[in-house]
């Protein structure tokens, strides 16, 4: 990569006072500057990720019974979910939906991603598989629902409808990639094969020896891989929404809301998801600490 | 029947020879130091026996079953690396238990192997501490106990008292040797280290290459050295250069540059052959007075090192060959300076002799 990068790299000149002025420039700013080190990351954090949060969380508080500027009760987050369209239910069956499909396509996935990351580290053609998963997670993720859909689809191989299954076989698909990059710095960070031989010198067969050393030593890159992939698939839109059929997951029900201009009942589910997210990540922490 | 036994055992990867048609017996309970420099084909030697490289030519018979297709865990040898490869997230009772357990032992038995070995190696007290808690000593101990706990009767070491420090490595030589006796395993122990080698080994083997130079006893791998490269690794020597000038009865005269001549009670079968004379450091004596006789030649002192135990003289010869000198500081009737004249002298059955090598003497010397 690093080759490859030097290789490509473009010369360039700028003008002599303005490379001065800048290296001056820079010299100011890393010596003086030093206690802002941290300050502007923190900043940029709180403008992209809490600011919009909060935002969302206070037009709830706003939107809650009727619209404040019209003051229309149709306008407001109780009557569009507990009214005639009844999003609540709605919600419910999507959060459902939701949680069988993170669950399922991310196990799936761990089972798919360790043998796979056993193969790249130790085959000749583990780098050409490591870059052809990677191929799902460069492509957009509505191309990847599309071509999914083609290939199981009715007017493709007809082996799966749209519906939760597809949803879950789109999610395996970018999910184990995920997975396979958490794996391998797990990995490559723990000299597995020197354990897994001095293992089989002990007397542990192939089989036993990854099960007792090697899968414990890549534990963590498991753990992390699932909380990524487990987040992803719960956030995933575009691809979802093509193959989805009938199963509608949280985040693609807050696009159909939109779609129906239900803003608040949208705002609304948003917010759940937020909490959603955040308790589940809160389990995965206290199941995985120790 | 030996225990182990290489028959023309060859290892290449792509272009380099790691192995090159080695052939070796190791007798039951023996301690084999195999000793080289880096990249000499120790480790693939160790590993090809283990089975965990196969070799491209060649059969390995361990207690006189071909083994080529034996997978690692059928072969009763147990690797211990320079690492010592503690599995790190198990503690130190799971660590020595765990060939017993893979294997399904009973229970019972498990319990009394493991915590009769753990109190062996008196470390009893720490079964619950994780092999990161642990000293590099305490370690070493664990990965020997896991590997006798596994009830295999072949340890392979691969430089087991290199990742120590250098006080606790020698220490810990007489140690491992002894529980290896003791519990009447067969030990090869791989090494770079000619004096661990020599001190703590029954036979060493020493190779080079891919090739085994000589296989002896320590004091025969010391004394009778074969090869200019085993005079020089194993001990280390002052090699002078020269043609044999009379053969005798009891020796040769070899006459080296500025018509020096020295008595060598050696071989070099043919006058005019060119030959290389090899000298022990501590062999080479330094005395004042004058030249006299074969063996006694003058010079003057170039410097001298003071090594704990011994002083280096670094002695210039009238016909400018420097030769070493290493004397014990018990041994050193006086002090000299640099620039002293003395005369230094060697015994003729001292003096090891070889034919000269064909690639040049310093190259044949640089292998190290």
């Amino acid at each position: 990569m690093g080759r490859r990068a030097r290789a490509f790299s473009i010369s360039y000149q700028l003008p002599a006072s303005v490379s001065k002025r800048l290296m001056a420039f820079e010299r100011f700013v890393s010596r003086r500057l030093t206690r802002f080190k941290d300050f502007v990351p923190l900043i940029v954090v709180a403008v992209t990720v809490i600011v919009p949060i909060v935002v969302v969380l206070n037009s709830v508080i706003l939107y809650w019974a009727a619209d404040p500027y019209t003051g229309k009760v149709q306008g407001g987050v109780l009557y569009q979910l507990f009214g005639p369209s009844n999003y609540f239910a709605s919600v419910l069956q999507a959060t459902l939906t939701s949680m069988i499909v993170a669950l399922t396509s991310t196990y799936a996935a761990t089972c798919i991603a360790i043998p796979l990351a056993f193969i790249i580290e130790r085959r000749w053609y583990g780098d050409f598989i490591r870059t052809i998963l990677k191929v799902p997670l460069i492509i957009p993720t509505s191309s990847l629902g599309l071509s999914v859909l083609l290939l199981w689809g009715s007017s493709g191989l007809n082996l799966v409808r749209s519906g939760i299954w597809l949803i879950i076989l789109t999610h395996i698909v970018f999910s184990v990639p995920v997975m396979v990059e958490s794996i391998i710095p797990a990995y490559e960070g723990s000299e597995i094969q020197m354990y897994e031989d001095s293992a089989r010198t002990l007397g542990a067969t192939a089989y036993d020896a990854i099960e007792t050393v090697s899968l414990p030593l890549i534990k963590g890159g498991v753990i992390t891989g699932f909380i990524l992939s487990f987040t992803r698939s719960l956030g995933e839109t575009g691809a979802t929404f093509i193959v989805m059929g009938r199963d509608v997951t949280v985040p693609a029900l807050v696009v159909n809301m939109v779609e129906a201009l239900a803003i608040p009942a949208a705002l609304f589910t948003s917010t759940y998801l937020i909490a959603l997210s955040m308790v589940l990540l809160g389990i995965i922490r206290i199941i995985t600490r120790r | 029947m030996p225990l182990i036994r290489l028959a023309n055992v060859s290892k290449r990867f792509g272009e380099i020879t790691a192995l090159d048609h080695i052939d070796l017996s190791i007798e039951d309970g023996e301690y084999v130091c195999v000793l080289g420099p880096t990249g000499a084909g120790k480790t693939t030697l160790l590993r090809t026996i283990a089975g965990l490289l196969e070799p491209d030519e060649g059969e390995i018979y361990i207690e006189g079953r071909l083994v080529n297709k034996v997978p690692p865990e059928e072969r009763s040898a147990v690797y211990m690396f320079q690492q010592f490869a503690l599995f790190p997230h198990m503690n130190v009772w799971d660590n020595v238990s765990f060939g017993p357990f893979i294997k399904n032992w009973d229970n019972d038995k498990v319990e009394r192997v493991t915590s009769e070995i753990l109190d062996m190696v008196r470390l009893g007290g720490r079964r619950d501490a994780l092999p990161s808690e642990l000293s590099g000593g305490m370690q070493q101990r664990v990965a020997l106990a896991r590997g006798i706990a596994s009830g295999a009767r072949i340890l392979l070491l691969d430089e087991p008292l290199g990742a120590l420090d250098a006080r606790l490595r020698v220490e810990l030589r007489s140690q491992l040797r002894r529980l290896v006796k003791d519990q009447g395993l067969t030990a090869v122990h791989v090494t770079h280290d000619q004096e661990e080698a020599l001190m703590i080994a029954d036979r060493v083997v020493v190779l080079r290459n891919g090739r085994i130079e000589q296989i002896g006893a320590p004091h025969e791998v010391y004394s009778k050295p074969q090869s200019i490269f085993v005079a020089s690794f194993v001990g280390g020597a002052n090699f002078i250069e020269g043609n044999v000038a009379k053969v005798e009865d009891s020796g040769s005269l070899v006459e080296v540059r500025g018509g020096l001549q020295i008595r060598v009670s050696g071989r070099g079968e043919t006058v005019g052959e060119r030959v290389v004379v090899a000298v022990r450091l501590e062999d080479v004596s330094v005395g004042s007075g004058e030249a006299v006789g074969s063996n006694n030649l003058s010079g003057r002192i170039e410097s001298a090192t003071f090594i704990g135990g011994s002083i280096e003289y670094a002695i210039r010869l009238e016909n400018d060959i420097i030769l070493t000198s290493k004397i014990m500081l018990s041994d050193a009737f006086k002090a000299y300076k640099t620039g002293e004249r003395v005369v230094v002298s060697f015994p003729p059955d001292r003096c090891y002799v070889f034919p000269y090598p064909k690639i040049g003497l310093l190259k044949e010397i640089e292998a190290i």
